[in-house]
């Protein structure tokens, strides 16, 4: 059945009802795509640096859930399938993840009263560490996509987690 | 010219308006590295074990000579009759147009397509009609050395009719059952090590409906040293994915080796160039799986076999598939409800790239 | 021989594995060397065991006191013939006392080990012990217990073996003492092997080691194989009579297989089929027989493999016709590998083959020359470069290499590692079959008695005899030799046999045979270790092994 043909048998709801699904779709992909073109950026700059943070990570039972979703959803295909979506920067930018750490915030108060997830102070430094996206590497079949979004995702919360960091160790100091 | 280099006819590209996904059974982006892969891949064995057959249309990313930019693609053909041996193409089968794949979307069950495959020389080839009467199972991936993987997806209970032609016979309406594959990825072969992987449907059952039960493996050895083996197991009962048995929940086991002289080297040309002696095949392999209180076990049986050479991008050594055919002795629980079966299944040992 | 005591069953044990595994006899004589083993069995029964050289002799009590003695209890014999148990579960206390010096009993014990695990191993010896099992049910242990219904499997099953792969392969199926219907492969026991365990990976194409295998059964089914293909070259077309039914019934009077049996041996040893090597295999033998008919006329031998000589029975010119037609059909038999191995391997046999040809036709000349001009050579070296020439390598360096390129290896340095081992197992097995020819039973040995004397054929023995023998009488013994074939009595013969006998020229042969065999066995474990380690590679060794072991 031709796309003409196919549009022939919906009725407009069904047709806005697609086209709605089709937008959540089409944010999706770009932001699965800019995630991995991040991951993919970081491991061509760092390429022993993202091959040990995987060594490490392939055995987080996370990763493992991570990894079935990813296989079981057929996302691999879903992102590689046609044209290259833009990147989804304003998606994954400074106030993004501020609001993303506000989110673990009042989701680790609400649970237990502790200790803030995201230190106030980093709170503020996040937009210097969001990623440069300009001329991130384009994807290619030749990439297993599960490792370049899971780096593309470290990329972008890395300065969330930093404030989790031993106090004595080097990783927790913000670069001066 | 092969039907599978023409261009894809534009109802097979053609994006509909309203698109959530990949059409399949490959997304649409071109290849562009060497070691870049897809396959198609077939394999049936006739109702009364009587032929088999195993194709597989493969699509590889362009050289690495400048200006060599379109992918390269091969087709092999294998037909097998009982006492007979094997009838093979060489890798230019001419396939046709679009190649029947379960993984195209959307595709109703039941619903018969057609697939033909024809040897250069008119022998072997198969001209079927291709039906999905059950489920693909999840898709699954392989990753190994340390930048390389292999993806692979199945698809059983596959139900063919049509014509065969093996040597100067030509059987018609010949009824068979099989399985149908795609696998993506980029690896190469020396990297990969080597794999085994095989099914069984049941042949019980109504003619045009799913096979009660089938099984379906894959084992896939890398010989990095820090690389381990990625492999599962699978049930389908009545056309539906009832258990997957993870690597940690199976084992594998083999004994005996196969008379070589059992083994067909195939292609036909691959025997003008210095192919390295082959790795022993052998003579029974056993496979058990246990979930809780779901157990299968598959005890299979080699026959006869076909090694199919296949030159390797980066190693001296070419790696071969040797596509086996034998009895198999099926038996399993599945929640609670036990089932058993006899039939012959198609196995592959693969491997033997490696110039180490 | 009827086997119903204990020492019934080690001597036709020790006597099965001297004919089908002659490395296992040679590795257990070489750790027993020098000490009189006293074996006192359960049931009574007693033997001597000691070494002879690569050979072990099994005897009865002959009053020579022991250097080590073992008692064994009925059940403790298990230790040494049960495959189907492990030696540990077997081995009770109380029902084994070994007596004798530490370090000769740790030789004796490495003797048992050998015999027992490299020798079990055999489906043929495993047949004898279960025969002898099955005759003396109260002499042995419980039978190991398999299940009745094989193949049967469910829960309660999987909860008594466990759920692994191979728990099932072990547990399920009975070791089949029957041979796989193969050329080579399957005369051995080979352990399931896991290939996933849920955590450890082993390569599918990583086999385990297999060292021995059973020389006589294969070597018969080699035999048996490349005569099939024999006659089937032969063309089935007239002229029948005179010329192809000739051809079709020499082969049949062929000897051991010695030569189809290393061709195809080592094409599987190095990855190939059986069905690979055949016509390569047929033709040596189509070769070997054009040449042994015309080698007959020359030699003006009468009898062949206990029967006349063709040109005996059917007249010089069409036996030279018939030897013409078997070197023509040689070369065919070698084109028709081009459909199934290729150019390459086709160029690379017809290289070899005539190789092999011209290596023979010049230690043919060599040795007629030696005949013609009435002289005896010097040296030992000078009969070690003819036989080399001569036999060597069209009955164990080519067929070797032919099957090495039938398999596709083509390397000159591979090939060649093949050359060195296999030219001193030649020169030594021929040496033997000299002394055989001198020794052995005409029956047995399948030529005419002192055929070689009669021949006037320069042996080691033939040149250690002019090279000792005391100056004055060496005159008599040359105007022997120069007599033709046809002027030579039978007594003549005699006299110089009793001559050889006379200065130790048949062992002194026996010895440079033993030494040339030795070297040749240690040449083939060092140069051909790139081999890998499988049931064809283990025939080649019990090849190389039988001729230091091999009867005299």
């Amino acid at each position: 059945m031709t796309s003409k043909e196919q549009a022939k048998e919906l009725s407009p709801e069904d047709l806005a009802l697609l086209a709605g699904l089709r937008r959540g779709n089409d944010w999706l992909r770009a932001v699965l795509c800019t995630l991995a073109r991040r991951g993919l950026g970081f491991r061509q700059q760092h390429p022993a640096r993202a091959e040990q943070l995987l060594a490490v990570l392939s055995r987080y039972p996370y990763f493992k859930a991570g990894q079935f979703l990813f296989d079981l959803m057929e996302w691999e295909d879903f992102m590689l399938d046609g044209e290259p979506p833009p990147l989804a920067p304003t998606t994954l930018d400074g106030p993004a993840l501020q609001r993303m750490a506000g989110l673990l915030n009042t989701f680790r108060a609400h649970l237990d009263g502790g200790q803030p997830i995201v230190a106030p102070e980093v709170d503020t430094i996040l937009p210097l560490f969001v990623p440069e996206d300009e001329d991130l590497p384009s994807l290619e079949p030749s990439l297993y996509l599960y490792h370049e979004v899971v780096l593309g995702i470290l990329c972008s919360v890395r300065p969330l987690l930093q404030v989790q960091a031993s106090p004595d160790g080097e990783a927790s100091r913000p670069a001066s | 010219m092969p039907a599978n280099l023409r261009p894809r006819s534009a109802s097979c590209t053609e994006q509909p308006v309203i698109a959530l996904g990949p059409e399949g059974p490959f997304p649409r982006v071109r290849l562009r590295r060497v070691l870049e892969r897809r396959w198609l891949h077939y394999a049936f064995l006739s109702r009364d074990h009587a032929l088999g057959m195993v194709a597989n249309v493969a699509w590889l990313g362009p050289g690495l000579e400048a200006g060599d930019a379109a992918p390269r693609c091969t087709a092999i053909l294998l037909v097998h009759k009982r006492g007979e041996g094997w009838c093979a193409s060489q890798f230019n089968t001419i396939t046709s147009t679009p190649l029947w794949s379960a993984f195209q979307q959307p595709h109703a069950p039941r619903m018969p397509g057609p697939l033909t495959l024809t040897s250069t020389s008119a022998s072997p080839a198969v001209d079927l009609q291709l039906a999905r009467s059950s489920r693909p199972c999840t898709s699954q991936c392989a990753w190994f050395a340390p930048d390389q993987h292999l993806r692979w997806q199945s698809e059983t209970g596959v139900i063919a009719r049509g014509r065969w032609t093996f040597q100067d016979q030509i059987f018609d309406n010949v009824e068979a059952i099989g399985y149908h594959e795609r696998v993506r990825g980029y690896w190469g072969w020396p990297e990969l090590g080597g794999w085994v992987f095989g099914f069984a449907n049941d042949p019980g059952g109504a003619r045009d409906q799913a096979p009660p039960a089938a099984f379906v493996f894959t084992l896939i050895q890398p010989r990095g040293p820090g690389d381990t083996a990625a492999g599962s197991v699978m049930v389908w009962r009545n056309g539906r994915l009832r258990r997957h048995f993870p690597r940690r929940c199976v084992t594998f086991a083999v004994r005996g080796q196969l008379q070589r002289d059992k083994v067909q080297q195939v292609p036909a040309l691959s025997k003008l160039f210095g192919v390295p002696p082959m790795e022993p095949i052998p003579q029974q392999l056993m496979i058990s799986a246990r979930m809780g209180d779901d157990w299968v076990t598959y005890d299979y049986h080699c026959d006869a076999a076909a090694r199919v050479v296949i030159p390797s991008e980066t190693s001296l050594r070419s790696f071969s598939v040797h596509e086996v055919i034998g009895p198999v002795h099926v038996e399993g629980c599945i929640s609670g409800e036990h089932f058993a079966f006899d039939t012959y299944g198609i196995v592959e040992f693969a491997g033997g790239a490696d110039d180490g | 021989m009827t086997v119903d005591t204990a020492a019934q069953l080690l001597k036709a044990t020790v006597d099965e594995l001297s004919r089908r595994a002659p490395a296992v006899i040679a590795a257990a004589a070489d750790q027993l060397r020098g000490i009189i083993l006293g074996l006192h069995f359960g049931d009574g029964s007693r033997s001597e065991l000691r070494a002879d050289h690569s050979r072990l002799v099994v005897t009865g009590p002959n009053g020579e006191t022991p250097h080590v003695e073992v008692y064994f209890d009925d059940r403790a014999m298990n230790l040494l013939f049960d495959l189907e148990r492990k030696p540990v579960d077997q081995v009770w206390s109380q029902s084994l006392d070994v007596r004798g010096d530490r370090q000769q009993v740790l030789a004796v014990w490495r003797t048992f080990q050998v015999l027992s695990q490299r020798g079990s191993g055999l489906r043929a010896v495993q047949s004898l012990w279960r025969g002898y099992r099955d005759r003396n049910p109260q002499r042995w242990g419980q039978p190991a217990e398999l299940p009745v219904d094989t193949r049967s499997r469910n829960p309660q099953h999987a909860s008594n073996t466990g759920w692994h792969a191979l728990d099932y392969l072990d547990h399920r199926y009975a070791q089949d003492i029957a041979k796989a219907s193969s050329t080579v492969g399957g005369a051995v026991y080979t352990d399931a092997r896991s290939l996933w365990d849920g955590y450890e990976s082993k390569p599918w194409w990583q086999f385990a080691d297999v060292v021995d295998t059973d020389l006589m059964e294969t070597m018969q089914a080699c035999k048996d194989r490349v005569s099939r293909e024999f006659q089937r070259i032969v063309p089935d077309r007239e002229p029948k009579a005179e010329l192809y039914d000739l051809m079709r019934e020499y082969p049949a009077r062929e000897g051991k297989g010695l030569r189809p049996t290393l061709t195809i041996a080592t094409c599987c040893a190095l990855g190939g089929r059986d069905e690979d090597a055949v016509r390569a295999a047929a033709a040596v033998e189509l070769f070997h027989n054009g040449f042994l008919v015309h080698d007959d006329i020359a030699d003006e031998s009468t009898h062949r493999r206990n029967e006349p000589t063709l040109h005996e029975a059917h007249g010089i010119g069409l036996a030279v016709n018939t030897g013409d037609a078997m070197n023509l059909l040689a070369v065919d038999a070698v084109l028709s590998n081009l459909p199934t191995l290729g150019l390459a391997r086709t160029l690379g046999l017809i290289h070899e083959i005539m190789h092999m040809c011209r290596e023979t036709v010049e230690g043919q000349a060599i040795e007629l020359g030696w005949i013609r001009h009435l002289t005896v050579p010097k040296t030992d070296q000078d009969y070690f470069d003819m036989s080399t020439k001569k036999t060597g390598w069209y009955t164990c360096i080519s067929p070797c290499r032919l099957g090495a390129i039938c398999a596709g290896e083509t390397d000159p340095g591979k090939l060649d590692l093949f050359t060195e081992a296999f030219r001193l197992i030649g020169i030594a097995f021929q040496i033997q079959d000299d002394v055989l020819n001198l020794l052995g039973d005409e029956v047995l040995y399948g030529k005419e008695p002192l055929g070689d004397l009669l021949e006037g054929k320069r042996t080691v023995m033939m040149i250690h005899l002019f090279r000792e023998i005391a100056p004055k009488r060496r005159p008599r013994l040359l105007d022997i030799i120069r007599l033709s074939r046809t002027e030579k009595r039978f007594a003549d013969a005699e006299e110089i046999l009793a001559a050889m006998h006379e200065v130790g020229s048949i062992e002194y042969a026996v010895k440079v045979a033993d030494r040339l065999a030795h070297e040749g066995v240690r040449r083939f474990e060092e140069d051909l270790a790139f081999v890998p380690e499988n049931e064809a590679k283990a025939l080649l060794r019990q090849i190389a092994n039988y001729v230091t072991t091999r009867p005299l």
